[in-house]
């Protein structure tokens, strides 16, 4: 028995090396055609956020089919490589890898945070330039020079929060997060970090985690706080328990509930029920496109929306919109690095990149690699199920981008 | 026979490294590290009898161990070994209560601890919260720095020779004996003299070191340390590589590593490739990977390595030897 484990340990080092060989030459013998720019992805298509990378994949998708049916860039066409990270990090480097052995131009960043904190080190060590779809600040924070940010910050939320209250006369609020998770904790200290400028005082912090099922404490504590709204970074079911109980206490009368981007899609919305009605969100713009005016931003969000619903039914997810406008940005940096596409060439038109995509209009500069400004974030209230714009929201249309 | 086998083994894993890709180099590098951990594991579930879901956790308090220390400008050496003796010191305390269950009981137990652990850290700003830390300096000695892919395959699978002899020594010693005897029955064991409950605390110590170790090398080669890559999903498959070429094999642990680790990248491989419908990957890394290891378990419940008829092991030792005779 072990005699015979032995052999086939040697056997199955030797089998996984065949394995080895051949599975890493797949792809190239696919598309090594010259005419073929090659960017790659990294995407959580399978793992616990498998729903994330499902959108980061379709958006990609609708933005190269788009781009190749117009031709390409320069002639190339563009030849999309998507590898899946299983939500697991370490997967994610071998991607990395991978990808960096195809000889791609550029690198798709996963949604998961995880993931883009593990590959962004390693991009940037390869001068390979990468395009993260994780809204995590300290991607852009210290500034990487390789290192792009799709999802605006968690400052720049904050900041449009910020000016409604302000315009709301709101100068007293209770904020509650959900420490377990980066996108939240970084939101709370944004909001500690801007509140002072905008004339907000946090007058409670209530603390949960993601799992937290019991909210009936929190509701209570806010009650008392005399807080004029309620500010809350979750995501997930917690927010959804979180909006039964205040609704239940009825305080909805008496104080305003405000959430962020991450609950601003039906998967919050349908499991809260009328409990949401009249919950205010900061939101990307593309939740209100309907109700817009007439605009570029509204035509950029068409692009998408359109082409979307066609060929995958319903509205695009956040990440599906996210992945779509880094891919727009990536071939309209593309377009200026031709014909080398060198990993420099395509760095320097992206630290000099304006464009208008569905998530709003892009400034990148060699010292912001975030590019989005508070105008490209709405201020949207829920009704019966429905994203509709906050009377204030209207009065902003003069700084819609684009 | 053995000899031949083995000689084959080393010289394969020693000149792999030569002529593999990057990503695959990586895959290779990993292999090694999770072959160090199994064989730790391997030593606990086959040879002690105690089962553990959450051996992962002992990866990553080597990882963070390493992180932690390294990057507070401790020597990269120093904080190597540190490591596995921390995971070693963290399971021989938790070990006292929790080793005195049994069967499920351990298993969740030793699950439970890994979640608490993840926990504790993504909470503890000192341990980079739930973000991590990134930019951990290579594994440095001296003036000199490991920095590619390929050094580190040859120290991983070094490391692994290594952890093998160890073992396979261990188990032939006075206390390997001692071991195969209270997994039988620890009742039985008890009778016979045999210190169990200290045994098993050892045993459970050192399965923590290897994994340790192998968590120190995975951090100063990966460059970075985060709760989410150290899933309770990692402790699983640690499991099924113990188990997937026989239970309580040195070198069955070590295949296992090397077979789920390949397994692994094959599926993802082919899931993703060109032309390939969205449902793919899903469709290869649960149920594909899933019905592989459930038909292993139904057809061959001794693991891969039954399946080698014995006729074929006598018939290749008959041509050694006559190979031999020949010289």
């Amino acid at each position: 028995m072990r005699r015979s484990s032995a052999l086939l340990a040697a056997v199955a080092v030797t089998a996984a090396a065949t394995a080895c060989g051949s599975g890493g030459s797949t792809h190239s013998t696919t598309s090594s055609s010259s005419a073929q720019i090659k960017v790659g992805m990294i995407a959580p298509l399978t793992g616990p956020f498998a729903p994330l990378g499902q959108g980061d994949e379709q958006g990609a998708d609708i933005a190269v089919s788009q781009l190749n049916a117009a031709g390409g860039i320069d002639g190339h066409k563009v030849d999309l490589i998507i590898k899946d990270d299983k939500t697991d990090p370490t997967q994610s480097l071998i991607d990395f890898q991978a990808l960096q052995g195809e000889g791609v131009a550029a690198v798709l960043g996963s949604s998961v945070s995880d993931s883009a904190r593990a590959v962004a080190p390693k991009a940037e060590q390869a001068q390979i330039p990468y395009i993260s779809l994780s809204p995590v600040d300290q991607t852009v924070n210290p500034v990487q020079p390789y290192v792009f940010l799709v999802p605006a910050v968690t400052t720049t939320y904050a900041n449009r929060l910020m000016q409604w209250f302000k315009a709301e006369g709101i100068t007293r609020i209770a904020v509650g997060y959900d420490n377990t998770d980066i996108y939240t904790t970084n939101g709370y200290h944004s909001t500690l970090s801007q509140a002072p400028s905008y004339g907000v005082k946090v007058v409670d912090t209530e603390v949960f985690q993601i799992t937290t099922t019991d909210f009936s404490t929190i509701v209570s504590h806010v009650a008392g706080s005399g807080a004029q709204a309620f500010l809350v970074w979750a995501t997930g079911p917690a927010p959804v328990i979180l909006t039964k109980t205040f609704s239940g206490a009825g305080l909805a009368a008496k104080m305003k509930l405000v959430m962020t981007p991450s609950d601003a899609t039906t998967l919050y919305t349908r499991p809260a029920g009328p409990a949401a009605n009249g919950v205010v969100m900061a939101a990307a713009l593309g939740v209100i496109a309907p109700q817009l005016p007439q605009s570029p931003i509204k035509t950029a969000i068409g692009n998408l929306a359109t082409p979307f619903a066609a060929k995958y039914g319903g509205q695009p997810s956040e990440f599906a919109a996210d992945a779509y406008s880094g891919a727009e940005l990536l071939f309209a940096a593309l377009k200026q690095a031709a014909p080398g596409f060198s990993g420099s060439a395509i760095q320097s038109a992206l630290s000099h990149l304006s464009l208008l995509t569905p998530d709003g209009e892009y400034h990148y500069t060699q010292t912001d690699h975030s590019g989005l400004t508070p105008d490209d974030v709405a201020m949207v209230v829920v009704q019966d199920g429905a994203f509709q714009p906050t009377p204030w929201q209207k009065t902003q249309y003069s700084t819609l981008p684009g | 026979m053995r000899a031949v086998a083995v000689i084959l083994a080393a010289t394969v894993s020693l000149a792999l490294p030569l002529w593999l890709s990057a990503a695959n180099l990586t895959v290779y590098v990993l292999a090694g590290l999770y072959a160090v951990t199994a064989v730790g594991l391997s030593l606990l579930m086959g040879y002690a009898g105690q089962v553990s879901l959450g051996q992962a956790v002992f990866f990553a308090i080597g990882a963070y161990t390493v992180a932690v220390l390294s990057l507070h400008g401790v020597p990269a050496a120093a904080a190597l070994v540190a490591a596995p003796v921390l995971a070693a010191a963290v399971a021989a305390v938790v070990g006292v209560p929790i080793l005195r269950l049994r069967g499920h009981y351990l298993a969740f137990a030793t699950l439970a601890f890994q979640l608490i652990v993840l926990s504790v850290i993504s909470n503890t700003a000192f341990l980079g919260g739930g973000l991590g830390f990134t930019g951990i300096p290579s594994l440095g000695i001296g003036g000199a720095a490991l920095t590619s892919a390929r050094g580190y395959a040859w120290l991983v699978w070094g490391v692994t020779a290594a952890v093998m002899i160890l073992t396979r020594n261990l188990i032939r010693s006075r206390p390997g004996r001692a071991l195969r005897a209270l997994a039988t029955s620890e009742a039985a064991a008890e009778s016979a003299g045999i210190p169990v409950v200290r045994y098993k605390l050892a045993v459970f110590a050192l399965s923590a070191a290897y994994a340790g170790f192998a968590g120190g090398i995975y951090v100063f080669f990966i460059g970075y340390a985060a709760p989410g890559a150290f899933p309770v999903a990692l402790s699983v498959e640690l499991v099924v590589m113990v188990v997937i070429f026989g239970l309580g094999s040195v070198w069955g642990a070590v295949a296992g590593a090397v077979g789920i680790s390949v397994l692994v990248q094959v599926l993802n491989q082919v899931g993703t490739s060109p032309g390939m419908p969205q449902y793919m990957p899903t469709l290869l890394s649960y149920a594909a990977y899933g019905v592989i290891l459930v038909l292993i378990m139904v057809f061959l419940p001794g693991g891969v390595a039954a399946i080698i008829p014995p006729g074929a092991v006598a018939s290749a030792r008959s041509f050694v030897s006559s190979f031999r005779r020949r010289q």
